[in-house]
C-alpha cells in the first residue's frame, strides 16, 4: 500500500459539497484540514492503483484541483520492470 | 501493533504536507501533523531530476534507500506541488536492471565483466594513442561539476574542443537566440513572471504536459479568480489547448510569419516611434540575403556560417518598417493558417499597456531549422511592443533537462564554448581560461570542435575524424534525429569505439564497446541549473548499487590515469595534473580522489564549483560559493553580495532596481549589448519554408515530442511501474479523416514511414492530442518505438540544432 496526500480544491455550490461526501465516505480517504474552498486528504491506495488516485479525485464533478503533496513509498515492492 | 503505529505516523506526515499546500500555517494546526523527520527518515532537499523547471523535492532515506517524496514547500519554483513523474523521481533508482559493473564488449551482443582499473586503461590507452580523434557526448542531466570536469578534461586536457552535450538536441536554438538578441545567453526574467502575466502565448509548447508545474502555477491563479488570457499557438491540439481562451493552429515553420504579423500591425501602429525602441533598441537581419521567394530559401551551407555572423547586418527603422510591410494579417494567414483575426487580437494585446504579455516556449520554436530566427522574433515582438523588463512581461524560453541551462550552457559543455558561456574563439578567453587553469599559454585551441550532428556523423563513417565517443549521461541511440545515419552507422565502423557510462542499458549501449555503470541522482553529490537561472544544490543520499561510481570521478580517474601515462597535456604549467591545483587541500597536499576509496573524503563538487565560480563573473552570471548554496532552495543569478554579507539573487536582468549591475538612471542597460552601446535588438527575419514539406510521395508532416508520464527516452520513467503502466507505449496520433481514409482506426498498426527509415506503430485516434488533418504525431520516449529512426537531421546553421518537429511521412496500414 502506498500512502499519499493531497491538497484539493473543490467548485463552488452543490458539486462542491457532493465531491466533498463522496470523499469523506470512502474507506480509503482521510479528510484533514480545510481552508476556503480546499481540503487536505490522505488517500492510502494498494501499489497499482496509486498512480490513478490524482486522476481518480479529478474525475469527481466538484473536484477542481488535486495537488500530490507527498507520497511514501516506504511500503511499496521497490522492484520497477524493466524496458528490455 | 509497531506497524500500524508507523502507517499512523506517516498518514500523519502526510497530512502535514498537504494541509501545508492548502494554506500556510495551516501545517503546524493540522492535528497530529509530524514534525518533518520525526518519521524515522533522514530528509534531504534535492531539485526533482527530471525536467527543466527545477521543481525542489525532499527525499526520505531509510537504510540506504530513498523511501519517501515530498514536493519542498521553501522551493518558490513549485512551492509545494510536484508532477505525477516527480512523485515518483525516488523510485528512479530501483530499477532490476542497474548496470553495477563495468562491461567489455567480447562479441556481438556479448559482454564481460572487468574491473574499474582495466576499464580505466582501455579509455586512457584509446585517448593517448589518437586524443584529436577523441570526443566527449555530455548532457543536460550532467551536473554542473559532472560537466565542468568533462569540459576541462577536453579542452584543456586534450588541447581541442571536441565535446558536446545533448542540449544541442534541445536548447541551442534558445542560447542563439539570446545571445544575437542580448550579446549573452538565458532568459531575462524567471518564473515570477507567471504569477504576474495577464496574458499568456504559448509558442508551439504543451506546457501542461512538458512542464505540468509551470502550468500549474498559471492555471492556479485562474482558479483564484486572476483573469489570465491564455493562447496557444500550436501545430496540434493537446492538454494545453483544452485550458485555453484561443487555440490557433500554425503550419509547421509559418511561427516565423506569425511573429512577423505581430510586428507588422505594431509598426502600424506606431510602435517603431515609442520611446524606447529609440532608446533602447536596434534594428538588425541576418547577413545572407533572403530569397525573395519563401520556397525556395536561400541554400547556404550550415558549416560555413561564421559565429560573428549570428549578430547580423545593421538596419535602419524604415528599413525594418519596410521589410515587415508584406507581413499583413492576410497574408501571415495564407502562410500560417492562423486567421488574420487572430493575429490583430494578438497585435492589440501587445499594444495594449494595460496587458503584461508573457510568450513561452520550449522545443517548438528550439527544435526548427530556423531557430536562431524564431527566438530572435520572439524577443523582438515584445521588445517592440515594451512588453518587457516588468513583471509578468517578456518572453522565456523553458528547458527540458535539468541543467541544460547550469551545465551545458553556463558550464559551457558546447564545443564552442569555453565556462562561464564564453566562446572559445575569442584569444582574451582563451587566455583567461589558460590563466585561471593555470595552462601552458596556447594549450587551448581556437577551433570550435564538432557539434552533435557532426560529431556523430564523423563517427558513424569509416574514414570519420571521430574513433573514440564517450558518452555520459544520455541516450543518443534514441535520441539523435536520423538513427541509420548518425548511430546505427557504428555497426558498419569495426575500428570506432563506443565508451558508454549510465545507469541503466539502454539503446546506446547495445552499441557499445565499454559500458561503465554510473552513480545516479542523489546516489551522488550534484547542483543544477534550471530554466530560470537558478542553482540548487544536493549532497549525496544513498550509496548506488554494485560498483555503480560517479560520473565525475570516472572523468578525473580517466585524466589521471592519462597524466601517470605521461601525456603532456594533462600536465598544467607547473608540470602538475591539471586537476591538482582544483583539489588541493589548504595544506598544499592533492587529496587521491582519482581514487574511488577517497573521492568523498573531499566535497570534490565544492573545489570543481570555487573553480568554475570565476569564470561566470565574466558575464555578469556571478555565482555565491558553494556553502550559500547548501543553505539556499535555490538562487537565480546573478547572485551578489550584498554589504552585509549576504547573497542576493537577481529576478529580472537589465532593468534598473532588479539587475545589479544596471547603472543608476540607465532604466534597462543591456550591458552585453552586440553593438556595445548597451542596447538589444530587434530583429527581422523572412518566413522561409523548412528544408522538407509533403509532398506527392510523403504527404503528411511528423511532429515528435514528449508526454507527461515519461521523460525524454522512458530509460528513467519506463522503469516506474506506476509510469509504464500509464503510458506503456509509443503510439501515432492521427487524424479522424486521415485514418479513416487509410481505413484504420485507434489501436491498428501503421507503418510511419519517411525517406530515412520507417517504424510501424499503433494509431491513436482523438486521443491524448489531435493533430490537424495531414499532421501525425509521435512520441519519442519507447525505446522499442524509435521514432528517430525517420526523422530529419537537418539543423539550423547557427545553433545546429536539428529539426525534430516537421519532417514528411507517408502512412499505409501495417
Ligand atoms: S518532472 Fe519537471 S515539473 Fe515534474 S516535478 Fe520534476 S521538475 Fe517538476
Amino acid at each position: 500500500m502506498a500512502i499519499c496526500s493531497f491538497a484539493v480544491q473543490f467548485a463552488p455550490g452543490t458539486a462542491g459539497d457532493d465531491a466533498r461526501f463522496t470523499l469523506g465516505s470512502d474507506p480509503r480517504v482521510t479528510l484533514g484540514p480545510v481552508a476556503g474552498d480546499r481540503l487536505a486528504l490522505v488517500m492510502e491506495v494498494p501499489d497499482d492503483e496509486g498512480e490513478a488516485a490524482g486522476e481518480w479525485l479529478l474525475t469527481l464533478p466538484g473536484v477542481l484541483r488535486a495537488t500530490l503533496a507527498s507520497a511514501y513509498y516506504t511500503d511499496l515492492p521497490i522492484t520497477a520492470c524493466p524496458t528490455r | 501493533m509497531i506497524q500500524l503505529e508507523r502507517r499512523d505516523f506517516l498518514k500523519m506526515s502526510a497530512m502535514a504536507a498537504a494541509a501545508a499546500m492548502i494554506a500556510p500555517g495551516t501545517a503546524a494546526a493540522a492535528e497530529g501533523a509530524a514534525p518533518a523527520g520525526g518519521d524515522g527518515l533522514t530528509w534531504s532537499k534535492a531539485p526533482c531530476r527530471f525536467c527543466g523547471t527545477g521543481c525542489g523535492v525532499l527525499l526520505g532515506a531509510k537504510d540506504g534507500k530513498v523511501v519517501a517524496m515530498q514536493a519542498d514547500k521553501e522551493a518558490d519554483v513549485n512551492k509545494g506541488l510536484c508532477c505525477m513523474k516527480g512523485y515518483h523521481v525516488g523510485l528512479i533508482l530501483y530499477g532490476q536492471d542497474r548496470l553495477t559493473r563495468p562491461l567489455k564488449r567480447v562479441a556481438e551482443g556479448k559482454y564481460e565483466a572487468i574491473s574499474w582499473d582495466e576499464a580505466l586503461t582501455i579509455i586512457a590507452e584509446r585517448i593517448k594513442a589518437k586524443p584529436g580523434k577523441f570526443a566527449l557526448y555530455g548532457s543536460g542531466q550532467h551536473t554542473i561539476v559532472e560537466g565542468y570536469i568533462a569540459n576541462k578534461f577536453v579542452k584543456a586536457g586534450l588541447g581541442h574542443n571536441h565535446i558536446d552535450p545533448n542540449a544541442r538536441l534541445c536548447m541551442a536554438s534558445a542560447a542563439t537566440g539570446y545571445n544575437a538578441t542580448y550579446g549573452v545567453d538565458e532568459p531575462t526574467g524567471c518564473y515570477d513572471d507567471l504569477d504576474h502575466c495577464t496574458v499568456l502565448i504559448s509558442w508551439g509548447n504543451n506546457p501542461a504536459e512538458q512542464h505540468p508545474v509551470l502550468f500549474s502555477r498559471v492555471m492556479d491563479r485562474r482558479l483564484k479568480g486572476d483573469k489570465i488570457h491564455f493562447i496557444d499557438l500550436a501545430t496540434r491540439r493537446t492538454r494545453s489547448s483544452e485550458q485555453a481562451d484561443e487555440v490557433h493552429f500554425f503550419a509547421p515553420n509559418s511561427d516565423l510569419a506569425v511573429a512577423n504579423g505581430i510586428a507588422h500591425l505594431l509598426v502600424k501602429k506606431g510602435f517603431i516611434d515609442k520611446e524606447w525602441v529609440q532608446k533602447h533598441f536596434n534594428f538588425r537581419k541576418r547577413v545572407a540575403e533572403y530569397a525573395k521567394d519563401p520556397a525556395k530559401p536561400v541554400d547556404f551551407d550550415p558549416e560555413a556560417i561564421k559565429p560573428q555572423n549570428l549578430t547580423g547586418a545593421p538596419m535602419t527603422a524604415a528599413e525594418y518598417a519596410k521589410a515587415i510591410e508584406e507581413y499583413t494579417p492576410e497574408h501571415v494567414e495564407k502562410i500560417s493558417g492562423v486567421p488574420a483575426d487572430a493575429i490583430r487580437r494578438m497585435a492589440d494585446l501587445f499594444a495594449d499597456p494595460s496587458q503584461k504579455v508573457l510568450s513561452w516556449w520550449c522545443m517548438g520554436p528550439n527544435q526548427h531549422t530556423r531557430g536562431t530566427a524564431m527566438n530572435s522574433l520572439l524577443h523582438s515582438i515584445h521588445h517592440l511592443a515594451g512588453q518587457w523588463g516588468k513583471p509578468g512581461c517578456g518572453s522565456l524560453s523553458l528547458t527540458g533537462q535539468p541543467s541544460a541551462c547550469g551545465t551545458a550552457r553556463e558550464v559551457g559543455t558546447f564545443c564552442h564554448l569555453l565556462p562561464g558561456h564564453l566562446p572559445v574563439i575569442n584569444p582574451k578567453y582563451r587566455e583567461l581560461a589558460e590563466e585561471y587553469w593555470s595552462l601552458p599559454k596556447g594549450r587551448i585551441s581556437d577551433k570550435i570542435g564538432f557539434h552533435t550532428v557532426k560529431m556523430w556523423e564523423e563517427f558513424c563513417k569509416p574514414d570519420g575524424a571521430v574513433d573514440t565517443i564517450w558518452v555520459q549521461v544520455t541516450n543518443p541511440g534514441q535520441t539523435l534525429p536520423n538513427q541509420k545515419k548518425l548511430f546505427l552507422k557504428k555497426k558498419e565502423c569495426p575500428d570506432k569505439f563506443l565508451i558508454v557510462s549510465d545507469v541503466y542499458p539502454t539503446a546506446t549501449t547495445a552499441l557499445a564497446d565499454l559500458i561503465l555503470p554510473s552513480a545516479m541522482y542523489v546516489e551522488k553529490n550534484g547542483m543544477y541549473g534550471n530554466a530560470e537561472r537558478k542553482t540548487q544544490q544536493w549532497f549525496k543520499m544513498v550509496p548506488p548499487p554494485g560498483e555503480a561510481r560517479d560520473d565525475a570521478w570516472q572523468t578525473l580517474a580517466v585524466s589521471r590515469r592519462l597524466f601517470d601515462m605521461g601525456v603532456e597535456t594533462m600536465k598544467d604549467k607547473d608540470g602538475e595534473w591539471i586537476f591538482a591545483k582544483t583539489l588541493k587541500n589548504p595544506d598544499g597536499s592533492v587529496p587521491e580522489a582519482w581514487k574511488w576509496e577517497s573521492y568523498y573524503s573531499i566535497n570534490v563538487d565544492e573545489r570543481c564549483f570555487e573553480e568554475f565560480r570565476r569564470f561566470t563573473r565574466l558575464k555578469h552570471k556571478d555565482l555565491a560559493p558553494y556553502q550559500v548554496y547548501v543553505k539556499a532552495h535555490g538562487l537565480r543569478w546573478p547572485v551578489v553580495q550584498q554589504p552585509d554579507g549576504s547573497w542576493k539573487e537577481t529576478l529580472w536582468r537589465f532593468v534598473e532596481g532588479k539587475d545589479p549591475y544596471v547603472k543608476p538612471g540607465a532604466g534597462w542597460q543591456f550591458y552585453h549589448s552586440n553593438s556595445k552601446d548597451d542596447r538589444a535588438f530587434i530583429w527581422f527575419h523572412q518566413y522561409e519554408q523548412p528544408p522538407e514539406m509533403p509532398d506527392a510521395a510523403y504527404p503528411f508532416w511528423l511532429c515528435t515530442g514528449r508526454v507527461i508520464e515519461h521523460w525524454h527516452s522512458g530509460t528513467m520513467t519506463m522503469r516506474v511501474p506506476p509510469l509504464r503502466r500509464s503510458m506503456p507505449h509509443a503510439y501515432v496520433e492521427v487524424h479522424p479523416d486521415d485514418a479513416a481514409a487509410l481505413g484504420v482506426k485507434s489501436g491498428d498498426q501503421v507503418v510511419v514511414e519517411s525517406r530515412r527509415g520507417e517504424l510501424k506503430l499503433p494509431v491513436w485516434i482523438n486521443g491524448r492530442g489531435k493533430p490537424p488533418k495531414g499532421t501525425v504525431f509521435v512520441p519519442f520516449f519507447d525505446e522499442r518505438l524509435q521514432i528517430n529512426l525517420v526523422t530529419l537531421d537537418a539543423h539550423d546553421p547557427f545553433s545546429k540544432q536539428p529539426d525534430f518537429k516537421k519532417c514528411a511521412v507517408r502512412l499505409r496500414r501495417a
